[in-house]
């Protein structure tokens, strides 16, 4: 799926969130939006969720314009899927009924013997076949990424939205889960706060600071940029960076 | 796309337009009639006795309720208090048993005769209300992260936190209560009334049944709408965004300082239970001699038995829905978060129910609304007016409790607005359906004094039989009926336990969002 995003603004109140964010993502390509707390990735993803309404500006996916100032498609007729940072599990569903609800509910009807198989083949894929009858809360926060990233691609979206859903994992759970990311054969917006992870995906990045564009293409090309802000915080980074190896 | 929209909300504003036409006529009735006032008519009736009776009705209740619930708050709400389930649900019996029933007991006990001035009245108010500031006393007190008392513990003694700590930060709770109790007992007409005290309800309720003229009825009750006015608008801000009532009980959280020890607990709490709400009704249920009496008096109520559980039930479950429904609208489309709409909503809630009454019987007493008016579905449309503003306010609260990404998750999985309502929010609503539909269905049960004004003909609940039996029967037939009418209460309540504890026990109700498991 294509995504393009055209000046896109986006305000609280007075506080301006997004500025004129110009966005362009190809068919199966992996993109790391990368930025300090509180710069805007969260709403941005959100906006091209359909969750949030910009302002201004335009979003097209797959060529079909999805946001205009006359033009809203919810949701549910997106064909995206998302991982929230809380991964939002529903907590009185079993692990099975939370990844089969979206399979359950399209437009186009499917019957319960494909439903099953669809289920199995994502459930088996991701390991957590034998959690199926529990409940989200009885289980690890590894095994609850897992069930979060299968209730979304059990839907085969176009577009698969990751707002720092491995922020509070371990070093190896988190490189097994990128490793995962980046094996998926879908457009992918991934979006973090830590260095180590653009450097795991080694992907496109985009550099969001104060809810601008800073700087966008591969990392070691970041380093070439002539804005100041994102030079401030690169700079951050590598410190970061320094001593995450070190340790 | 905009008409799919608006589309998924149907549900949602047919919902808000039955509370509209439930909540709003009686308010605006009222506001009509009191740009009509002329300042002469109000000093021409000579309210300052009753006036004065209800202020000290509603001050000694809610002071007395205060002293009743806030150490025993301390007690159910401490940590080291392991199993308070069984006092809670002890405590339950004031609110159940019918304000009347209760003061019945007392007079019976003590005065024999019954008479008794405001005070007593205010007391007797208290024993049957202080379960309500008790529970959001130990609401709040669960919801204080008990980091904050032990980072206390070292510069200050158990006391200090306790005044310095722990009840600043339950304020907020204990002046709900406060407020809801003066509210309750202000508005309350079936005691003053036994007692035979000329307060301001009692005086409202006789003029209007004898004269039947709404526009005095508004000029005797303006200062009491003045207070409600201002008390709603308080209460609109003391619980904006905060999470007020709660059967969360768990005894992991919890406050860690408490003044009383172990055994004294146990000891104050059985006292009390004993003292207060056992004491008087087994008084009173001595009075079944012969098992004889239970049957006839059983025989004569049946038909009244019925018509309780049928009215109650439905027009509890009719409002429970609108509320699940509006009480989601409100909380997502902001509506808590404005101070004067906070106010406004709640403020029918804050109206009595005699005056309410009145206003009902003022606009739907025409030949066209006969359907309604001239059958059970009038009570409906009184208790909604009544009760509907607090159920919305509490269900706004639960809904608070449900993250909103659970349902933006529901969005991206291909589900409409209504089917997220439907599959995510409604199950996780839950406890909170089930809380207030019990709520609606024994304050229905209780209800009175605008009960006694618009039901109409061939109709009588148990709670009317009971407080007509009062007035002139005998007092063995009275405690009989009384037996049937705590059945009806507790028919549906245990059904309600039932449902809960499998709920809890399957880890499906909405407290297990927070849930650390693992």
């Amino acid at each position: 799926m294509d995504l393009y995003l055209e000046k896109i603004n986006k305000r609280y109140g007075k506080t301006p969130v997004l500025n004129d964010i110009n966005l362009s993502l190809k068919d199966g390509e992996l993109l790391t939006i990368l930025g300090p707390s509180g710069s805007g990735k969260t709403t941005l993803l959100r906006i091209i969720a359909g969750l949030e309404r910009p302002n201004k500006g335009k979003i097209v996916i797959s060529g079909q314009i999805a946001n205009n100032p006359d033009i809203l498609i919810p949701p549910q007729r997106r064909d995206i899927g998302m991982i929230f940072q809380n991964l939002a599990l529903w907590p009185h569903m079993t692990v099975y009924e939370n990844i089969s609800l979206g399979l359950r509910n399209r437009k186009k009807k499917i019957n319960n013997n494909d439903i099953n198989k669809i289920v199995f083949q994502v459930v088996e894929r991701f390991g957590i076949k034998r959690y199926l009858d529990r409940y989200p809360t009885t289980l690890s926060m590894g095994e609850r990424q897992r069930v979060a990233l299968a209730r979304a691609l059990v839907l085969d979206p176009g577009l698969l939205l990751l707002d720092e859903p491995f922020s509070h994992l371990d070093w190896n759970l988190k490189d097994e889960f990128l490793d995962l990311i980046k094996s998926l054969n879908t457009t992918i917006i991934y979006v973090t706060h830590q260095v180590f992870d653009i450097l795991r995906l080694n992907s496109k990045v985009a550099l969001l600071i104060d809810g601008k564009l800073e700087a966008i293409g591969k990392p070691e090309e970041l380093i070439n940029t002539t804005s100041s802000k994102a030079k401030d915080f690169l700079r951050c980074l590598s410190l970061y960076k320094d001593r995450n190896f070190n340790s | 796309m905009k008409r799919k929209r608006y589309k998924s909300w149907t549900i949602f504003l047919a919902a808000f337009t039955f509370f509209l036409i439930i909540v709003f006529p009686p308010v605006i009735v009222v506001i009509i009639e009191l740009l009509k006032l002329k300042a002469s008519s109000i000093l021409s009736i000579g309210l300052v006795e009753p006036y004065k009776n209800s202020l000290i009705i509603a001050s000694t209740s809610s002071l007395f309720s205060l002293m009743i619930s806030l150490p025993l708050g301390l007690i159910f709400g401490s940590r080291s208090f392991r199993h308070p389930y069984l006092f809670i649900v002890i405590l339950l019996i004031p609110l159940i048993v019918p304000p009347y029933l209760t003061a019945k007991s007392w007079i019976d006990l003590f005065v024999k005769t019954p008479i008794g001035g405001p005070l007593f009245c205010g007391v007797i108010l208290s024993l049957c209300y202080f379960p309500i500031p008790l529970y959001l006393i130990v609401s709040g007190l669960r919801r204080i992260d008990s980091e904050l008392e032990e980072s206390a513990l070292l510069i200050l003694n158990r006391w200090q936190i306790l005044t310095k700590i722990t009840i600043p930060l339950i304020y907020p709770y204990i002046a709900t209560g406060l407020i809801l109790i003066f509210l309750f007992s202000i508005t309350n007409y079936s005691v003053p009334s036994i007692l035979g005290i000329k307060c301001l309800i009692t005086k409202l309720y006789s003029d209007f049944s004898i004269f039947h003229n709404l526009s005095k009825s508004i000029w005797i009750a303006i200062p009491m709408i003045i207070i409600c006015l201002f008390l709603s608008y308080l209460l609109g801000i003391l619980i904006m965004e905060r999470e007020f009532i709660s059967f969360d009980i768990s005894p992991s959280k919890g406050i860690m300082v408490s003044i009383f020890e172990n055994h004294k607990k146990v000891v104050y709490g059985i006292v009390i239970i004993f003292l207060i709400i056992l004491f008087p009704l087994i008084s009173l249920f001595k009075e079944i001699t012969s098992l004889k009496i239970l049957a006839i008096t059983f025989k004569d109520s049946l038909r009244s038995f019925f018509h309780t559980i049928v009215l109650s039930t439905s027009g509890s479950l009719f409002l429970s829905i609108i509320s699940i429904c509006c009480g989601y609208m409100f909380q997502r489309k902001k509506f808590w978060k404005n101070r004067l709409l906070n106010a406004i909503i709640l403020f029918p809630f804050s109206l009595p129910s005699v005056l309410l009454a009145i206003c009902i019987t003022h606009i739907w007493n025409r030949a066209i609304f006969s359907i309604l008016y001239d059958t059970p579905l009038i009570l409906i449309i009184l208790w909604g007016s009544k009760y509907l503003p607090l159920t919305i306010r509490i269900i706004s609260d639960h809904v608070s409790q449900i993250p909103v990404e659970f349902e933006e998750a529901g969005l991206l999985s291909h589900l409409t607005q209504f089917k997220v309502f439907r599959h995510i929010v409604c199950p996780l609503l839950g406890s909170g359906f089930l809380l207030i539909f019990w709520l609606i269905y024994i304050l229905t049960i209780s209800e009175v004094g605008g009960t006694l004004l618009v039901i109409p003909p061939g109709i009588e609940t148990l709670s009317i039989r009971i407080f007509n039996l009062l007035h002139y029967g005998d007092l063995k037939v009275v405690a009989s009926t009384s037996i049937m009418l705590i059945l009806s209460l507790l028919i549906p309540i245990s059904f309600l336990l039932i449902l809960k504890t499998i709920q809890t026990l399957k880890g499906k109700d909405s407290g297990s969002i927070f849930r650390k498991d693992k």
